[in-house]
């Protein structure tokens, strides 16, 4: 014993990576089974993030990555000295903080709500009622949307029966983030509640009838027990959250948006689509995908460590 | 305890996230898969044609095609249609048909361009500025495309022959420097080209005894008449006399701007190229524009509408007018389900600015060259008896087959004029896309004869009033250098932004007009003095073609 210990000293740097070989020897298996993943990220998650350079080219599919001409921070600085650029940030920001605001809790409080119920039909129906419009695509979904709020929409029927003047909803800058938000929290409220229900299910059911011995009621229980339980997923949910502050989507937006609405719908990823997409400026568009992922890593990153320095959850 | 509930919160994120990352994981993988195969196709059929060129006679072609909504959803590829069965006979060569996917056409474009793994013939978009940004001779300078010009009056005496026929069209199949890269698809007769504009419902204003209007006051007297006197008759006044969708646009609000002898985007006046929006004659125009729907003369929802939506306006009895392409569906629709015997709409002269004239601003009125393109690659080996081949369709003989198929087959004499059977009329689109290529899209001349038989009954009565425009305002199709393209797309898409966003704002009255002159004022600041010097050079290049 004392002579194997004597003799690791002896040779002091070969003992780490004696240990690193050993364990992977003990563990191999698992090295085994996670070869595939890796070679999965590698392959097609890290190899094309190499085509990000194309956002320092003045880059022609004909010519290639390597036949086009380096332009440096040429897009870049493009996009910033554009006329849009803050309104464009304003609009993406202000949304995705409204969704924070409103659709973030929503959801957790449609989780809690569900998991009141005691009555298992009623619940059962509940959730799938709730469900059904996450799978209803982005176009049937805008449809229905722009169907409501038209001048002869449903709503408009509704305030003429009611014997006001039709409100024309959808010209109206200012209507754009209610209604965006809502019809998002209408869409994915129930689907969003899924891992909350789950992290719900494994709260130990012997604190609650603890509780009750104590004399707690439903509210106290809820306060202190159902919640603490489910704030290490409501943490982590929040911080990837912020990590996609400057990604809103922009399907649902270019079908829902006309000029009049530009002024709060015109979003980072609706503008790449008008100049991107339709004029075939694939160097510009990635350069704002490469910006909107630096500042989305940023804050996620930020969060991780806000998050990690009050409390003891985070990511990493 | 609180390891346990740590690891069972971490077990639901990381649930939803794989099940997330595996549906996204599966549509990206599927498209892996699908563009491997497509391009896989396209080396093998190179290397096919490679070998039958050996023995000197042309046997085979690859052909990269996208095949549009009607032609995709019928037929598998090409082979499967009469025109092209027919043509191998005659012709002796088989072709072998590279299709993209349906959508991912672009995509795949760039895809076969960046391997240069190239079949011999692309059939694409070539005339389309915004695809082909900076024109068909940038793909040349590449090696992708080979320069036609000096074949093509030995080896494309057909199409040389219509070339020489008609000097406009000649203008627009050629570059600048007056090089042929691609084979075009013509409309040569106007027929062809004058295919949408102004449609009034006629049984409407017979019931309220009205004429068809011809000025602009005469105009807003019979929406007026038409918004307050309840023509559909149900008690209510419902009516919204003139639809369109969007601002911009061939179905747009801003078609009325001919009225007032100007644009909404750019336009030429006696050689001068002027952007629309900052004139003083669009000033007048969307004055009266923003007048007309505060009376309620004009869609509230004109920006949110779609094309079902403005033809769902007309067959719903709300409204009576709209710029648009022939109202031919819409009469069939109507006729089909008989609820309407009386329903009619019918086309209208375009109503004079007030010189006098009747201008219209659509483009297409101008466009005898159109896509789809076929460009010959580098690759090929005889583009001679290939360029030979393409220009079979231009002859006599090849613009019947291309255009009504075979004799007997897909069409029969009927007093000496053709006339699609039964086969083609009778499964409506699918015998379109499966019997000729006239609908489908080829490098050939559209001929009046195809197109009358798909027209006849509405939308050439309609097309005569349009016809009679004056189109001295339109502006051909113009190709920008790749240095212009550069200047073009960085300042476009902002002005553009700017001024849709403004035009609603206007009509709707959100903000008032008398801050025109510093909406103007922002215009200029944005560089449209340097983008209309642009499309004023690029006019002035296509005018010494």
């Amino acid at each position: 014993m004392s002579t194997k210990t004597l003799a690791g000293r002896a040779n002091a740097p070969a003992v780490p990576k004696k240990g690193a070989w050993q364990t992977f020897l003990r563990y191999k298996a698992l090295y085994l089974m996670f070869l595939p993943v890796a070679a999965y990220y590698i392959i097609f998650h890290f190899i094309p993030m190499a085509g990000v350079v194309i956002a320092f080219q003045d880059y022609s599919p004909s010519s290639g990555i390597s036949g086009s001409d380096w332009i440096g921070f040429e897009n870049f600085q493009y996009f910033f000295q554009s006329v849009y650029f803050f309104r464009l940030l304003r609009n993406t920001l202000m949304i995705s903080v409204y969704q924070l605001l409103f659709k973030f809790p929503a959801s957790i409080i449609l989780a809690l709500l569900i998991n009141e119920v005691k009555n298992m039909w009623f619940k059962r129906s509940v959730q799938t009622i709730t469900y059904l419009p996450h799978f209803i695509s982005a176009v049937i979904a805008a449809g229905i949307i722009l169907d409501f709020f038209s001048f002869d929409g449903i709503i408009n029927s509704a305030i003429t029966a009611m014997g006001f003047q039709p409100q024309m909803f959808m010209i109206d800058p200012n209507n754009f983030y209610p209604i965006y938000v809502g019809s998002e929290i209408w869409q994915h409220c129930g689907w969003d509640s899924i891992i909350y229900l789950s992290a719900l299910s494994a709260i130990d059911p012997t604190l609650y009838e603890a509780a009750v011995v104590d004399g707690a009621k439903r509210w106290s229980k809820i306060w202190h027990i159902t919640l603490p339980g489910i704030l290490p997923v409501i943490i982590i949910m929040l911080i990837l959250q912020i990590g996609s502050m400057l990604s809103v989507g922009y399907e649902k937006i270019l079908l829902l948006y006309n000029p009049s609405l530009y002024e709060t719908a015109d979003v980072i990823s609706t503008y790449v689509y008008r100049k991107g997409l339709l004029e075939n400026d694939y160097s510009f568009s990635t350069a704002i995908g490469l910006f909107n992922s630096v500042v989305n890593f940023g804050l996620l990153v930020g969060a991780n460590y806000v998050s990690r320095k009050l409390g003891d959850n985070s990511l990493w | 305890m609180k390891a346990k509930r740590a690891i069972s919160a971490m077990l639901a994120v990381l649930l939803s996230v794989s099940a997330l990352t595996a549906c996204s994981g599966d549509t990206s993988s599927s498209a892996v898969e699908e563009s491997s195969g497509a391009s896989s196709s396209v080396s093998e059929s190179s290397s096919e044609s490679g070998e039958a060129s050996q023995e000197g006679k042309l046997t085979e072609i690859s052909i990269f095609a996208t095949m549009w909504g009607n032609a995709a959803q019928n037929l598998k590829d090409y082979n499967e249609n009469l025109t092209f069965q027919e043509l191998e006979k005659r012709t002796g060569v088989h072709v072998n048909w590279i299709h993209p996917p349906a959508g991912q056409d672009v995509e795949q474009f760039n895809l076969m361009i960046a391997s240069q793994n190239l079949p011999d013939v692309i059939a694409y978009d070539w005339f389309d500025t915004n695809k082909i940004t900076g024109g068909m001779n940038r793909y040349y300078q590449d090696g992708i495309i080979i320069d036609l010009t000096s074949m093509m009056d030995e080896h494309a005496p057909n199409f040389m022959a219509l070339m020489e026929a008609n000097p406009e069209a000649r203008r627009q199949a050629v570059d600048d420097e007056g090089r042929y890269f691609a084979m075009p698809m013509l409309r040569l007769d106007d027929r062809l080209r004058v295919t949408g504009g102004p449609q009034i419902r006629l049984d409407w204003l017979e019931k309220l005894g009205l004429e068809v209007p011809t000025t602009v006051d005469e105009l807003h007297d019979v929406l007026y008449a038409i918004r307050t006197q309840d023509p559909n008759g149900n008690g209510q006044q419902d009516e919204i006399p003139f639809t369109a969708v969007s601002f911009r646009g061939g179905n747009g609000v801003g078609m009325l701007c001919s009225m007032w002898r100007t644009s909404y985007d750019f336009y030429v006046d006696n050689g001068t190229v002027k952007f629309g929006p900052i004139q003083p004659e669009f000033k007048e125009a969307i004055t009266t524009i923003a007048q007309w729907f505060s009376e309620g003369l004009i869609d509230p929802d004109y920006m949110l509408n779609d094309g079902a939506a403005m033809n769902a306006r007309f067959t719903d009895d709300i409204s009576a007018m709209r710029i648009a392409g022939q109202p031919t569906s819409l009469m069939q629709t109507m006729a089909e389900s008989g609820v309407e015997p009386d329903f009619n709409v019918v086309g209208m002269d375009y109503i004079a600015a007030s010189d006098g004239v009747a201008y219209s601003v659509d483009p297409m009125y101008n466009q005898f060259v159109t896509n789809p393109g076929l460009a010959i690659t580098t690759k090929a080996e005889m583009p001679e008896q290939i360029l030979e081949w393409i220009d079979y369709a231009y002859g006599e003989e090849g613009n019947i087959l291309f255009n009504l198929g075979v004799e007997g087959d897909s069409y029969t004499m009927v007093d000496g004029k053709p006339k699609y059977t039964e086969k083609v009329t009778e499964n409506n689109n699918a015998g379109y896309a499966i019997y000729h290529m006239a609908l489908n899209g080829w490098a050939m001349s559209q001929d009046v004869m195809y197109h009358e038989q798909l027209m006849e009954k509405y939308g050439y009565p309609a097309a005569e009033h349009w016809r009679k425009a004056d189109r001295s305002l339109v502006l051909p199709p113009l190709s920008f250098t790749e240095e212009e393209t550069d200047t073009v797309s960085r300042l476009e898409t902002d002005i553009d932004t700017y001024v849709d966003e403004m035009c609603d704002k206007f009509t709707t009255g959100q903000i008032p007009l008398d801050q025109f002159d510093s909406y103007v004022q922002t215009v200029n600041g944005m560089g449209i003095e340097e983008l209309t010097a642009i499309y004023q050079a690029a006019y002035d290049r296509y005018m010494a073609r």
